[in-house]
Protein backbone atom coordinates (compact mmCIF):
# COMPACT_ATOMS: atom_id res chain seq x y z
CA UNK A 1 0.00 0.00 0.00
CA UNK A 2 1.14 3.45 -0.90
CA UNK A 3 0.65 5.87 2.27
CA UNK A 4 -0.10 9.41 2.02
CA UNK A 5 2.12 11.82 1.81
CA UNK A 6 3.58 12.93 5.12
CA UNK A 7 4.31 16.42 4.00
CA UNK A 8 2.95 18.55 6.62
CA UNK A 9 1.29 22.16 5.63
CA UNK A 10 3.57 24.49 4.99
CA UNK A 11 1.43 27.43 6.89
CA UNK A 12 3.39 27.87 10.58
CA UNK A 13 2.03 26.26 13.45
CA UNK A 14 -0.06 23.92 11.59
CA UNK A 15 0.55 20.26 11.69
CA UNK A 16 -1.81 18.81 9.55
CA UNK A 17 -0.77 17.06 6.64
CA UNK A 18 -0.99 18.88 3.23
CA UNK A 19 -2.99 17.73 0.58
CA UNK A 20 -1.75 15.57 -2.44
CA UNK A 21 1.11 17.00 -4.55
CA UNK A 22 0.10 20.95 -2.81
CA UNK A 23 2.15 22.98 -0.01
CA UNK A 24 -0.81 23.41 2.04
CA UNK A 25 -3.24 21.28 3.89
CA UNK A 26 -7.68 21.40 2.97
CA UNK A 27 -8.16 23.99 5.98
CA UNK A 28 -5.85 26.52 4.61
CA UNK A 29 -6.60 26.22 1.11
CA UNK A 30 -8.63 28.94 -0.40
CA UNK A 31 -10.25 26.57 -3.06
CA UNK A 32 -11.94 24.15 -0.69
CA UNK A 33 -14.75 23.48 -2.91
CA UNK A 34 -12.53 22.95 -6.13
CA UNK A 35 -10.27 20.23 -3.88
CA UNK A 36 -13.46 18.52 -3.04
CA UNK A 37 -14.95 18.84 -6.34
CA UNK A 38 -11.37 17.24 -8.00
CA UNK A 39 -11.73 14.31 -5.10
CA UNK A 40 -15.23 13.60 -6.29
CA UNK A 41 -14.86 13.91 -10.33
CA UNK A 42 -11.96 11.25 -9.82
CA UNK A 43 -13.73 8.85 -7.69
CA UNK A 44 -16.04 9.09 -10.86
CA UNK A 45 -14.02 8.76 -13.70
CA UNK A 46 -11.60 6.17 -11.69
CA UNK A 47 -13.97 4.40 -8.88
CA UNK A 48 -10.33 5.12 -6.20
CA UNK A 49 -9.32 7.44 -3.86
CA UNK A 50 -5.95 7.01 -2.97
CA UNK A 51 -2.80 8.20 -0.64
CA UNK A 52 -5.08 11.13 0.34
CA UNK A 53 -5.06 13.41 2.96
CA UNK A 54 -8.05 15.70 3.42
CA UNK A 55 -8.87 16.86 6.86
CA UNK A 56 -11.34 18.00 8.38
CA UNK A 57 -14.05 18.19 4.51
CA UNK A 58 -17.85 17.82 4.37
CA UNK A 59 -19.19 15.49 2.29
CA UNK A 60 -22.99 15.60 1.77
CA UNK A 61 -24.85 13.13 -0.66
CA UNK A 62 -21.74 11.54 -1.76
CA UNK A 63 -21.75 8.27 -4.06
CA UNK A 64 -18.36 6.45 -2.79
CA UNK A 65 -20.25 2.84 -3.76
CA UNK A 66 -17.91 0.05 -5.29
CA UNK A 67 -15.00 2.22 -5.08
CA UNK A 68 -11.10 1.32 -3.50
CA UNK A 69 -10.57 3.95 -1.06
CA UNK A 70 -7.26 3.24 0.85
CA UNK A 71 -4.12 4.74 2.53
CA UNK A 72 -5.99 7.91 3.31
CA UNK A 73 -6.30 10.42 5.69
CA UNK A 74 -9.78 12.13 6.64
CA UNK A 75 -10.06 12.71 10.00
CA UNK A 76 -12.09 15.33 11.34
CA UNK A 77 -14.49 15.35 8.34
CA UNK A 78 -18.32 15.20 8.27
CA UNK A 79 -20.00 12.84 5.84
CA UNK A 80 -23.86 13.59 5.48
CA UNK A 81 -26.02 11.00 3.29
CA UNK A 82 -23.43 9.37 1.78
CA UNK A 83 -22.72 5.52 0.56
CA UNK A 84 -20.09 3.37 0.97
CA UNK A 85 -21.92 0.12 -0.40
CA UNK A 86 -19.69 -2.77 -1.62
CA UNK A 87 -16.52 -0.57 -1.42
CA UNK A 88 -13.05 -1.80 -0.17
CA UNK A 89 -12.00 0.19 2.40
CA UNK A 90 -8.23 -0.55 3.39
CA UNK A 91 -5.86 1.87 6.17
CA UNK A 92 -7.51 4.40 6.07
CA UNK A 93 -8.01 7.27 8.70
CA UNK A 94 -11.40 8.57 9.87
CA UNK A 95 -10.70 9.60 13.46
CA UNK A 96 -13.24 12.32 14.79
CA UNK A 97 -15.16 11.93 11.85
CA UNK A 98 -18.86 12.09 11.97
CA UNK A 99 -21.12 9.90 9.96
CA UNK A 100 -24.92 11.32 9.40
CA UNK A 101 -27.37 8.69 7.75
CA UNK A 102 -24.43 6.77 5.75
CA UNK A 103 -24.56 3.14 4.21
CA UNK A 104 -21.58 1.13 4.60
CA UNK A 105 -23.31 -2.06 3.17
CA UNK A 106 -21.74 -5.14 2.20
CA UNK A 107 -18.29 -3.53 2.28
CA UNK A 108 -14.47 -5.35 2.42
CA UNK A 109 -12.59 -3.05 4.76
CA UNK A 110 -10.22 -3.84 6.75
CA UNK A 111 -6.99 -1.58 8.85
CA UNK A 112 -9.64 1.68 9.04
CA UNK A 113 -9.76 4.03 12.13
CA UNK A 114 -13.03 5.27 13.02
CA UNK A 115 -11.58 6.07 16.54
CA UNK A 116 -13.19 9.18 17.71
CA UNK A 117 -16.07 8.96 15.44
CA UNK A 118 -19.14 9.98 15.90
CA UNK A 119 -21.64 7.55 13.81
CA UNK A 120 -25.84 8.47 13.85
CA UNK A 121 -27.89 6.39 11.69
CA UNK A 122 -25.57 4.39 9.52
CA UNK A 123 -25.75 1.13 8.65
CA UNK A 124 -22.89 -1.26 8.16
CA UNK A 125 -24.62 -4.62 7.35
CA UNK A 126 -22.97 -7.27 5.65
CA UNK A 127 -19.63 -5.80 5.87
CA UNK A 128 -16.54 -7.72 6.26
CA UNK A 129 -14.32 -4.64 9.54
CA UNK A 130 -11.61 -6.64 10.60
CA UNK A 131 -9.39 -5.00 12.42
CA UNK A 132 -10.88 -1.99 12.33
CA UNK A 133 -10.72 0.82 15.59
CA UNK A 134 -14.33 2.32 16.80
CA UNK A 135 -12.11 3.03 19.66
CA UNK A 136 -14.17 6.12 21.71
CA UNK A 137 -17.00 6.49 18.81
CA UNK A 138 -20.19 7.55 19.84
CA UNK A 139 -22.82 5.22 17.66
CA UNK A 140 -26.47 5.81 17.27
CA UNK A 141 -29.32 4.06 15.94
CA UNK A 142 -26.50 1.96 13.93
CA UNK A 143 -26.48 -1.26 13.04
CA UNK A 144 -23.80 -3.79 12.20
CA UNK A 145 -25.46 -6.76 11.01
CA UNK A 146 -24.06 -9.84 9.98
CA UNK A 147 -20.66 -8.36 10.06
CA UNK A 148 -17.51 -9.93 10.80
CA UNK A 149 -15.29 -7.41 13.27
CA UNK A 150 -12.50 -10.11 14.06
CA UNK A 151 -9.93 -7.60 16.00
CA UNK A 152 -11.74 -5.27 16.03
CA UNK A 153 -12.06 -2.31 18.69
CA UNK A 154 -14.86 -0.71 20.29
CA UNK A 155 -13.65 0.10 23.76
CA UNK A 156 -14.16 3.27 25.25
CA UNK A 157 -17.19 3.79 22.95
CA UNK A 158 -20.61 4.70 23.48
CA UNK A 159 -23.32 2.82 21.81
CA UNK A 160 -26.91 3.42 21.99
CA UNK A 161 -29.58 1.62 19.88
CA UNK A 162 -26.67 -0.38 18.04
CA UNK A 163 -27.54 -3.74 16.94
CA UNK A 164 -24.65 -6.70 16.00
CA UNK A 165 -26.96 -9.50 15.33
CA UNK A 166 -25.38 -12.20 13.87
CA UNK A 167 -21.79 -10.91 13.75
CA UNK A 168 -18.49 -12.83 14.16
CA UNK A 169 -17.18 -10.26 17.12
CA UNK A 170 -14.15 -12.69 17.76
CA UNK A 171 -11.05 -11.03 19.44
CA UNK A 172 -13.56 -7.35 19.11
CA UNK A 173 -13.33 -5.72 22.57
CA UNK A 174 -15.77 -3.68 23.86
CA UNK A 175 -13.40 -2.88 26.95
CA UNK A 176 -15.22 0.10 28.94
CA UNK A 177 -17.63 0.54 26.67
CA UNK A 178 -20.96 2.56 27.59
CA UNK A 179 -24.05 0.67 26.01
CA UNK A 180 -27.65 0.68 26.08
CA UNK A 181 -30.15 -0.90 23.60
CA UNK A 182 -27.12 -2.50 22.03
CA UNK A 183 -28.42 -6.37 20.93
CA UNK A 184 -25.98 -9.17 19.85
CA UNK A 185 -28.65 -11.72 18.95
CA UNK A 186 -27.30 -14.71 17.09
CA UNK A 187 -23.47 -13.23 17.62
CA UNK A 188 -20.56 -14.90 19.94
CA UNK A 189 -20.08 -12.50 22.48
CA UNK A 190 -18.67 -15.13 24.34
CA UNK A 191 -14.89 -14.64 22.11
CA UNK A 192 -15.40 -10.92 22.92
CA UNK A 193 -13.61 -8.83 25.48
CA UNK A 194 -16.47 -6.98 27.65
CA UNK A 195 -14.09 -6.05 30.73
CA UNK A 196 -15.34 -3.00 32.33
CA UNK A 197 -17.89 -2.49 29.80
CA UNK A 198 -21.00 -1.01 31.47
CA UNK A 199 -24.31 -2.46 30.07
CA UNK B 1 7.09 5.98 0.47
CA UNK B 2 5.03 2.81 0.53
CA UNK B 3 4.18 0.90 3.46
CA UNK B 4 2.61 -2.69 3.07
CA UNK B 5 1.46 -4.65 6.05
CA UNK B 6 0.80 -8.03 6.07
CA UNK B 7 -1.21 -10.06 9.16
CA UNK B 8 0.92 -13.04 10.20
CA UNK B 9 -2.39 -15.12 11.47
CA UNK B 10 -0.63 -17.70 12.91
CA UNK B 11 0.52 -15.40 16.03
CA UNK B 12 -1.78 -12.70 15.21
CA UNK B 13 0.92 -10.17 14.15
CA UNK B 14 0.99 -6.79 11.89
CA UNK B 15 4.32 -7.29 10.20
CA UNK B 16 5.53 -4.16 7.77
CA UNK B 17 7.82 -3.11 4.67
CA UNK B 18 8.11 0.25 4.51
CA UNK B 19 9.66 0.71 1.12
CA UNK B 20 11.14 3.94 -0.41
CA UNK B 21 9.42 5.04 -3.86
CA UNK B 22 12.68 6.57 -5.20
CA UNK B 23 15.16 3.65 -5.00
CA UNK B 24 12.62 0.62 -4.56
CA UNK B 25 14.79 -0.16 -1.85
CA UNK B 26 12.62 -1.20 1.54
CA UNK B 27 13.08 -2.24 5.62
CA UNK B 28 10.65 -4.85 6.88
CA UNK B 29 9.35 -4.11 10.86
CA UNK B 30 10.25 -7.61 12.57
CA UNK B 31 10.38 -11.13 10.78
CA UNK B 32 7.36 -13.05 11.91
CA UNK B 33 6.62 -14.76 8.84
CA UNK B 34 7.46 -14.96 5.08
CA UNK B 35 4.90 -16.43 2.83
CA UNK B 36 4.25 -16.21 -0.83
CA UNK B 37 2.55 -12.48 -0.10
CA UNK B 38 5.43 -11.15 0.99
CA UNK B 39 7.61 -12.20 -1.25
CA UNK B 40 5.15 -11.42 -4.39
CA UNK B 41 5.14 -7.76 -3.16
CA UNK B 42 8.95 -7.93 -2.77
CA UNK B 43 9.42 -9.74 -6.16
CA UNK B 44 6.51 -8.45 -8.33
CA UNK B 45 7.56 -4.46 -7.54
CA UNK B 46 11.21 -5.26 -7.87
CA UNK B 47 12.23 -4.50 -4.58
CA UNK B 48 15.52 -4.81 -2.89
CA UNK B 49 14.78 -5.40 0.74
CA UNK B 50 18.00 -3.93 2.85
CA UNK B 51 17.37 -3.91 6.55
CA UNK B 52 15.27 -5.63 8.84
CA UNK B 53 14.63 -3.88 11.94
CA UNK B 54 13.65 -6.19 15.05
CA UNK B 55 10.88 -4.27 17.29
CA UNK B 56 11.94 -7.18 19.87
CA UNK B 57 13.29 -10.68 20.10
CA UNK B 58 10.29 -12.99 21.32
CA UNK B 59 10.46 -16.05 18.86
CA UNK B 60 7.11 -15.04 17.30
CA UNK B 61 8.08 -11.98 16.05
CA UNK B 62 11.48 -13.08 14.78
CA UNK B 63 10.93 -16.86 13.58
CA UNK B 64 11.54 -16.22 10.21
CA UNK B 65 14.39 -14.40 10.68
CA UNK B 66 16.88 -17.40 9.43
CA UNK B 67 14.01 -17.47 5.87
CA UNK B 68 14.83 -13.84 5.12
CA UNK B 69 18.29 -13.50 6.16
CA UNK B 70 19.02 -16.63 3.80
CA UNK B 71 17.42 -15.70 0.53
CA UNK B 72 17.78 -11.66 1.16
CA UNK B 73 20.65 -11.17 3.30
CA UNK B 74 19.08 -8.06 5.02
CA UNK B 75 21.09 -5.95 7.62
CA UNK B 76 19.88 -6.60 10.52
CA UNK B 77 18.87 -3.81 13.36
CA UNK B 78 17.98 -4.60 17.34
CA UNK B 79 19.01 -3.61 20.74
CA UNK B 80 20.35 -7.15 21.55
CA UNK B 81 23.41 -8.29 19.88
CA UNK B 82 22.65 -11.63 18.31
CA UNK B 83 19.13 -12.65 17.77
CA UNK B 84 18.60 -16.32 16.97
CA UNK B 85 22.27 -16.76 16.54
CA UNK B 86 22.35 -13.96 13.66
CA UNK B 87 24.57 -10.84 14.91
CA UNK B 88 23.08 -7.66 15.07
CA UNK B 89 23.78 -4.18 14.28
CA UNK B 90 22.99 -2.94 17.62
CA UNK B 91 20.76 0.52 17.77
CA UNK B 92 20.34 2.23 21.58
CA UNK B 93 17.67 4.91 22.41
CA UNK B 94 17.53 8.06 20.10
CA UNK B 95 19.46 6.32 17.51
CA UNK B 96 19.25 7.28 14.02
CA UNK B 97 20.36 5.35 11.27
CA UNK B 98 19.78 5.81 7.25
CA UNK B 99 19.00 2.65 5.79
CA UNK B 100 17.21 2.37 1.92
CA UNK B 101 17.47 5.85 1.45
CA UNK B 102 15.38 6.72 4.67
CA UNK B 103 16.45 8.04 8.12
CA UNK B 104 14.76 6.17 10.88
CA UNK B 105 15.06 6.79 14.29
CA UNK B 106 15.04 4.19 17.03
CA UNK B 107 13.43 4.72 20.43
CA UNK B 108 14.44 2.17 23.45
CA UNK B 109 11.04 0.99 25.17
CA UNK B 110 11.15 -1.58 27.74
CA UNK B 111 8.99 -3.18 29.83
CA UNK B 112 7.24 -5.87 27.14
CA UNK B 113 10.79 -6.42 27.21
CA UNK B 114 14.01 -5.20 27.80
CA UNK B 115 15.09 -5.09 24.39
CA UNK B 116 11.68 -3.35 23.34
CA UNK B 117 12.22 -0.70 20.17
CA UNK B 118 10.21 1.40 18.22
CA UNK B 119 11.26 2.65 14.63
CA UNK B 120 9.93 6.10 12.98
CA UNK B 121 10.41 6.96 9.61
CA UNK B 122 9.09 10.09 9.08
CA UNK B 123 5.30 10.37 10.54
CA UNK B 124 5.02 6.27 10.51
CA UNK B 125 5.73 4.85 14.13
CA UNK B 126 6.52 1.46 14.52
CA UNK B 127 5.92 0.35 18.11
CA UNK B 128 6.06 -3.71 18.21
CA UNK B 129 4.83 -4.61 21.46
CA UNK B 130 5.23 -2.10 22.99
CA UNK B 131 1.92 0.88 22.16
CA UNK B 132 -1.05 -0.85 20.63
CA UNK B 133 -4.25 0.88 19.57
CA UNK B 134 -6.06 1.57 22.98
CA UNK B 135 -4.00 -0.27 25.31
CA UNK B 136 -0.33 -1.64 26.18
CA UNK B 137 1.61 -4.59 25.63
CA UNK B 138 1.36 -7.61 27.83
CA UNK B 139 3.87 -7.21 30.89
CA UNK B 140 5.41 -9.95 33.77
CA UNK B 141 5.22 -7.58 36.42
CA UNK B 142 3.75 -4.30 37.84
CA UNK B 143 7.22 -2.75 37.97
CA UNK B 144 7.51 -3.87 34.45
CA UNK B 145 3.99 -2.47 33.70
CA UNK B 146 4.43 0.71 34.81
CA UNK B 147 8.12 1.23 33.31
CA UNK B 148 6.59 0.67 29.75
CA UNK B 149 3.92 3.27 30.54
CA UNK B 150 6.53 5.41 31.65
CA UNK B 151 8.54 5.04 28.64
CA UNK B 152 5.51 5.56 26.46
CA UNK B 153 4.49 8.82 27.46
CA UNK B 154 8.60 9.93 27.50
CA UNK B 155 9.08 8.95 24.34
CA UNK B 156 5.96 8.01 21.93
CA UNK B 157 3.20 10.46 23.01
CA UNK B 158 5.36 13.55 22.98
CA UNK B 159 5.58 13.12 19.06
CA UNK B 160 3.28 14.97 16.80
CA UNK B 161 -0.35 14.13 17.83
CA UNK B 162 -1.01 13.12 14.03
CA UNK B 163 2.07 10.40 13.77
CA UNK B 164 1.07 7.75 12.76
CA UNK B 165 0.79 4.56 14.68
CA UNK B 166 1.67 1.19 13.21
CA UNK B 167 1.18 -1.66 16.61
CA UNK B 168 2.58 -4.92 15.96
CA UNK B 169 -0.98 -6.33 16.35
CA UNK B 170 -4.17 -5.17 15.95
CA UNK B 171 -5.74 -1.74 14.39
CA UNK B 172 -3.45 1.06 13.56
CA UNK B 173 -3.81 4.26 14.95
CA UNK B 174 -2.75 7.84 16.19
CA UNK B 175 -0.78 9.44 18.46
CA UNK B 176 -3.58 12.09 19.13
CA UNK B 177 -6.08 8.40 19.68
CA UNK B 178 -3.70 7.14 21.78
CA UNK B 179 -3.23 10.37 23.86
CA UNK B 180 -7.44 10.53 24.17
CA UNK B 181 -8.42 6.68 24.32
CA UNK B 182 -5.65 4.12 25.56
CA UNK B 183 -7.04 2.68 28.45
CA UNK B 184 -3.85 1.33 30.10
CA UNK B 185 -2.56 5.11 30.19
CA UNK B 186 -5.70 6.64 31.19
CA UNK B 187 -5.41 4.43 34.17
CA UNK B 188 -1.83 5.53 34.89
CA UNK B 189 -2.87 9.02 34.59
CA UNK B 190 -5.72 8.35 37.03
CA UNK B 191 -3.84 6.47 39.80
CA UNK B 192 -1.28 9.24 39.96
CA UNK B 193 -4.21 12.18 40.65
CA UNK B 194 -5.87 10.29 43.08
Amino acid sequence: MLMFSFKKCKVENCHTYALRDRDICFHHSLDKEAVIDNLIDDLKRTKRIENTSIVNAEFENVDFSSAFIGFSNFAFCTFRECTFNTSSLISNFFDYAVFERCEFKDLEARYNVFSGAMIIKSDFSGSNLILSSFMGADCFQSNFNNTDLYFSNFSLSKLISVSFEDSNLKRCSFQSALMRSVSFRYSNPEEASFKGARL
Amino acid sequence: MRIYSHFASQHLINQFLVVNDENMEAVMIDASDLDGKIIDIIEKNRIKLKALLITHSHYEHVKSLGTIYKIYNPKLYAYKEEIEGFKTTRVTDRTVIREAGMDIECLHVPGHSLDSMCYKIESALFTGDTLQSGYISQTNALVEKELLIGEIKEKLLTLDDNTLVFPGHGPLSKIRIEKMFNQDILEANRLLNL
